[in-house]
């Protein structure tokens, strides 16, 4: 969710590193970088389309930083740092201006020009696309000053611009490629570390490494696969086998079995949180003291237990990591389980008799069932009868849109890393959350607006206090625990940096062309 | 997944001893499943996030599911859905199957090899997967199962219906009787209903364990009962993810699913012999 | 005879026909709407980008219209593109099929090399201890569902024997030893139950034989029983089981989807399973499509089979 929180915390662990490093010589020399090699990733996700500017999944992300290259991206650190423009200025809060680098070809040979970075940038903001950035460029115009140089503008101030443009899903495709009818969903052509080599939707991706990549000495390794492989236990099993170097999404069952194997490493960090959707257009949960009724009944204790095998911090506060410098320490703890509490919440809205509602739920995944039915049974602590309906996807994203629901379970992670992520789902422009419900607050609004419009952090800080403030207040979403993710791989496995927050599922890909196999 | 109770029929005499065993088992979880609020105290829906994933103890005889509930009595109540559903959707492939064999041969002489040629088409799809289809799109319920199953298993009962109402409209007193000017309605009455009872009890007895598979493996799939309602099938899909960290409490429902059908099939063939001898070799 | 053929090859294309028109229908006619997926999680909320993504798929058009433009690229071999993946729905069913092929084929293959022998030992020990828990076996496999005797496969071989992976798929080009190893449990799995329906086939059909005339009479030559058994009864007795097995083993192709869920195979069933889920309608109906196919001609070959075995199929007095 933010951008310096990372700086702070690897200088950390570099001023550590730099006290014992002389202790760690040995070691230390071990470490020296190999070329060659390959890696054999096991994904959950089954990556259906590789359109670099369409949201596919985790296992999306990695691909598409590996197949291609943003303007600008982020470093281990969580630092932006140059990719695609060499430089880059900042005019004012609207503008910014990219310099190119010299000299990059995409993989198929053809020169990056300024007019590809422009067609890149309208591509996505073409409804059409559908792309994941749209709602954050919409308005913005791109300009060519010449073949080196790039004007971004957004017509409001926008303190977010280049970290949006630092996602994976900010990349930069060729215009004679795409116009010449290449199906970029299942074919690939980037400035990227790595090219395609075989993708079978779905099923797996075989990556080769780009000689020509614009880093002098990266990527190392020479050939990624990337198998997609759902079922939680094959994925683990293939690890232990050996039939693969390194998995993502570890099922909270296994961190601690792996973690405590010599031969595998696991790093997790809170990545994507779970949350009940309010309806805030239907009857009861237009009042926001049957919502914080919610927040008070759910045992987040017991569903980050139950679900989450320990791997699920519950959240009693707003979901910002308390590592990050929007963490604000006094609002952690402002709901706690409070069953007493709800019903004279529930008593005071008039329904002291209760409710029924129904949950709509994900069928696809059994950490969604698992920590529906914990907050079944809570709420029927409460006197509220929760009926849960499991909907596969395509029936949850036709409720989400058409905002056909009651209340619903849903697991959400802040696509920026910056606080400005909020307008993302309650911005009243938000497809995402509240438009379709119209759902509609004018303070929340505000204040989203003017923290956007400011680059001072110090204000920013101020500002998105009083959001969360407000968010608690008001409950629209009852916030229940963060999925803590994690990336377990062979300690022969290295230069893999795990990352948390937004850039969690980023992680594998920002590491990818550093990365080798010792 | 055999729809001919023909090409799997025991043509052998099996031991008394076995028929004995799976009419008791049956019979005794039939009673269970019937009793169980007042056999069984524990609550199958109370979680108990401390205790998941247990071996049998004294509290739990069973052991507990992935949130802590009592394995012994999700079993029961699992099973009072899982039978339902399967004796519901017999009922309605029987009553559907029956009316309409019986219909065709003896209301649309003109449109019977065409209709039967249609029953044959219905009969050779695979039901499995006519059944995802529908249901991922309905969303499972207990009633879309009920629904779906029973549908997809009539044209069974129609074939098999139409076969015998045939083979008693042509026999000597039958089409005496029709020369008399005996009316269509008295004759099924009288003469092709009764008759084709045991035909049916056989094939009703197939259709009853194939039922029973196919619900538990749309629930196996995801697309059955909701949680946190159980059924047999249901808690196999999701207590097989927690096979690594303790084999026990996935294996409660896969072992009483399979003893029901095995006893459900000895049955049936049992049932076969006595009162099919002719099919017997 | 080529009458015979003729017919039945024109009554199938009848079936599949009528196939393909339920196939569309029961897809169009179920209510869901695939356009949400195409445009994703947010986009989909935007009513105008529903309504052109609807009218570029054609899903605007009135049901006829659409089913005949659908029904005659079919004929020209094109079953249109996925809506997640834009690859045509071919190539995806191309690569799928022989991968569900692949456990059906060692489903078979373990059905049959379990299956014989315990149905023979079963004939031949009738009335002994041995015959009855072969009688046991075969019944027991019989009723096993198909992930009931999965789970249990896992648990030996996987858990505690961990001699094989317990799920999972990996390219035969990439690394055919685990290929191999990783089909082996589905197959297993999936034939377990059909070797049950083998076994007690087996069986009956041997009993049978073994107390024709001819079979007597090698017994009264001096031959042993068990010479008897092998020589004479056997390959006569596995006739109508070879029959079976061929009738039956369209069946095997619906054991697949749960054998397929189970194991994390990526083959058809479960390609129309997520198909499905995802609402991906150009897939859903390939899939379907290609399984009716299936079935519809294996049901042909069989038919045409027992037509040159049994002069008398072809008359009609079936």
């Amino acid at each position: 969710m933010n951008i310096t929180r990372r700086s702070f915390h690897y200088a950390t662990l570099a001023s550590l590193a730099a006290i014992t490093a002389p202790q760690l010589g040995r070691s230390a020399a071990a470490q020296t970088p190999k070329a060659g090699g390959t890696l054999r990733y096991g994904t959950v996700t089954e990556v259906t389309s590789l359109d670099p500017h369409v949201y596919n999944g985790s296992a999306w992300k990695v691909l598409i930083e590996a197949l291609y290259s943003p303007l600008v991206g982020y470093a281990a650190d969580g630092t932006i740092t140059p990719r695609l423009a060499e430089r880059w200025e900042q005019p004012n809060a609207r503008t910014i201006i990219f310099h190119l680098r010299q000299g990059v070809k995409f993989h198929d040979g053809t020169p990056l020009t300024a007019d590809d970075v422009k067609f890149s940038l309208e591509r996505i903001i073409d409804p059409k696309t559908a792309a994941a950035l749209r709602t954050n460029l919409i308005g913005a115009t791109v300009e060519v000053i010449d073949a080196t140089t790039v004007k971004v503008s957004q017509p409001q101030p926008d303190a977010t611009l280049l970290a949006i443009l630092a996602l994976p899903e900010g990349a930069i495709v060729s215009r004679k490629w795409i116009e010449g009818g290449a199906n970029a969903k299942t074919a690939a052509n980037g400035t990227g570390p790595f090219r395609l080599d075989v993708y079978e939707p779905a099923v797996r991706a075989v990556l080769k490494k780009n000689p020509a990549y614009f880093v002098p000495g990266q990527p190392r390794l020479d050939t990624v696969e990337v198998r997609m492989i759902k079922s939680d236990d094959a994925r683990v099993n293939a690890l232990r086998s050996g039939a693969l170097d390194m998995i993502d999404f570890v099922p909270w069952k296994d961190i601690d079995v792996l973690s405590r194997m010599p031969n595998f490493k696991v790093d997790s960090s809170g990545g994507a949180f779970m949350n009940v959707w309010f309806n805030t257009a239907h009857k009861p949960f237009d009042d926001p003291r049957v919502r914080r009724a919610f927040a008070y009944a759910v045992d987040r204790a017991a569903i980050a237990k139950a679900a989450f095998f320990g791997h699920g911090a519950p959240i009693f506060g707003p979901p910002t990591p308390s590592d990050s410098p929007f963490y604000v320490p006094d609002l952690a703890q402002y709901f706690k389980h409070d069953p007493a509490r709800a019903r004279s919440l529930l008593a005071e809205a008039g329904l002291a008799k209760g409710l029924d509602f129904e949950l709509i739920v994900y069928q696809g995944l059994g950490i969604y069932t698992t920590t529906a039915q914990v907050i079944q049974a809570n709420l029927k602590e409460i006197g509220v009868n929760a009926t849960i309906k499991l909907v596969e996807w395509a029936n949850l994203m036709e409720r989400k849109n058409s905002g056909s629901y009651d209340a619903m379970l849903y697991g959400v992670s802040m696509k920026v890393p910056d606080p400005d992520a909020y307008a993302y789902y309650f911005g009243a422009e938000s497809t995402y959350w509240a438009k379709p419900i119209g759902n509609r607050d004018e303070v929340l609004e505000k204040l989203l607006a003017d923290g956007r419009a400011t680059t001072v952090t110090a204000e920013r800080k101020a500002i998105y206090r009083k959001v969360e403030e407000r968010l608690l207040e008001t409950s629209p979403w009852v916030f229940v625990n963060f999925r803590e993710q994690a990336q377990a791989y062979r300690r022969n496995v290295k230069g893999y940096q795990h990352l948390g927050g937004a850039l969690n599922e980023s992680s594998a890909g920002i590491s990818l062309p550093a990365m080798w196999i010792d | 997944m055999a729809p001919q109770p023909q090409t799997t029929v025991a043509r052998v005499r099996r031991s008394n001893a076995a028929v004995l065993t799976a009419a008791t088992a049956l019979g005794f979880l039939a009673a269970l499943s019937v009793s169980a609020p007042i056999l069984i105290a524990a609550d199958p829906l109370a979680i108990n996030p401390s205790h998941v994933l247990a071996s049998p103890d004294l509290v739990h005889p069973l052991g507990t599911d992935e949130l802590g509930r009592d394995l012994l009595a999700r079993v029961v109540y699992g099973g009072r859905v899982s039978l339902t559903v399967a004796a519901a959707a017999v009922l309605i492939a029987g009553t559907l199957g029956v009316i309409s064999g019986v219909a065709i041969a003896f209301f649309s002489p003109r449109l019977e090899s065409a209709m039967m040629r249609i029953i044959d088409v219905l009969v050779s799809l695979p039901e499995i997967f006519v059944a995802i289809v529908v249901l991922a799109f309905l969303g499972g319920s207990f009633w879309a199962l009920i629904g779906t199953i029973g549908v997809l298993y009539f044209p069974q009962f129609a074939r098999v219906a139409y076969g015998m109402a045939r083979s008693i409209r042509a026999r000597d007193h039958v089409t005496a009787a029709v020369s008399l000017g005996a009316g269509r309605l008295w004759l099924i009455r009288r003469e092709i209903l009764p008759n084709m009872r045991s035909v049916i009890a056989v094939q009703a007895s197939f259709t009853f364990s194939f039922a029973m598979l196919l619900e538990a493996g749309l629930s196996f799939l995801g697309l059955g009962v909701h949680p946190p309602t159980p059924s047999w099938g249901q808690m196999i899909g999701t207590l097989k993810d927690y096979i690594f960290i303790n084999p026990w409490p996935v294996l409660v429902p896969s072992i009483v699913l399979f003893a029901v059908v095995l006893s459900i099939n000895v049955l049936g063939d049992w049932l076969q012999d006595r009162l099919n001898p002719e099919l017997r070799r | 005879m080529h009458r015979f053929v003729a017919h039945r090859f024109v009554s199938s294309l009848i079936t599949m026909a009528l196939a393909s028109i339920v196939v569309f229908l029961s897809i169009h006619l179920l209510p869901g709407d695939p356009v949400v997926m195409v445009l994703g999680e947010q986009a989909g909320a935007d009513p105008m980008a529903v309504a052109r993504v609807r009218a570029e798929l054609g899903l605007d058009l009135p049901l006829p219209t659409q089913f005949v433009r659908w029904a005659s690229a079919v004929l020209h071999g094109d079953l249109g593109h996925s809506l997640r993946s834009g690859e045509p729905v071919v190539a995806e069913l191309a690569r799928r099929i022989p991968r569900s092929l692949e456990i059906i084929f060692g489903g078979l293959v373990a059905a049959v090399v379990f299956g014989i022998p315990l149905g023979t030992i079963a004939a031949r020990d009738r009335g002994r201890v041995s015959g009855l828990i072969a009688s046991i076996v075969a019944i027991a496999g019989f009723s096993a569902p198909v992930f009931v005797s999965g789970i249990i496969l896992v648990l030996i071989f996987s858990l505690w024997l961990g001699l094989l992976p317990s799920s999972g798929y990996v390219a035969l080009d990439d690394d055919p030893l685990t290929h191999f190893a990783c089909l082996v449990l589905p197959c297993v799995a999936i034939g377990i139950n059909f070797m049950g329906v083998v076994a007690r086939m087996t069986r009956s059909s041997l009993i049978d034989t073994l107390s024709k005339d001819y079979v007597r009479m090698a017994r009264a030559k001096g031959l042993t029983r068990g010479q008897a058994m092998t020589r004479h009864a056997l390959p006569n007795a596995l006739v109508p089981v070879i029959a079976i097995v061929g009738i039956r083993a369209g069946n095997l192709l619906g054991g697949t989807v749960i054998v397929e869920a189970l194991f994390d195979w990526p083959g058809l069933s479960s390609l129309l399973v997520s198909a499905c889920f995802a609402r991906d309608y150009p897939v859903m109906q390939g899939c379907l499509l290609s399984i009716f196919a299936i079935f519809i001609v294996i049901s042909l070959l069989i038919d045409i089979a027992q037509s040159i075995v049994d002069p008398r199929v072809r008359t009609g007095t079936k």
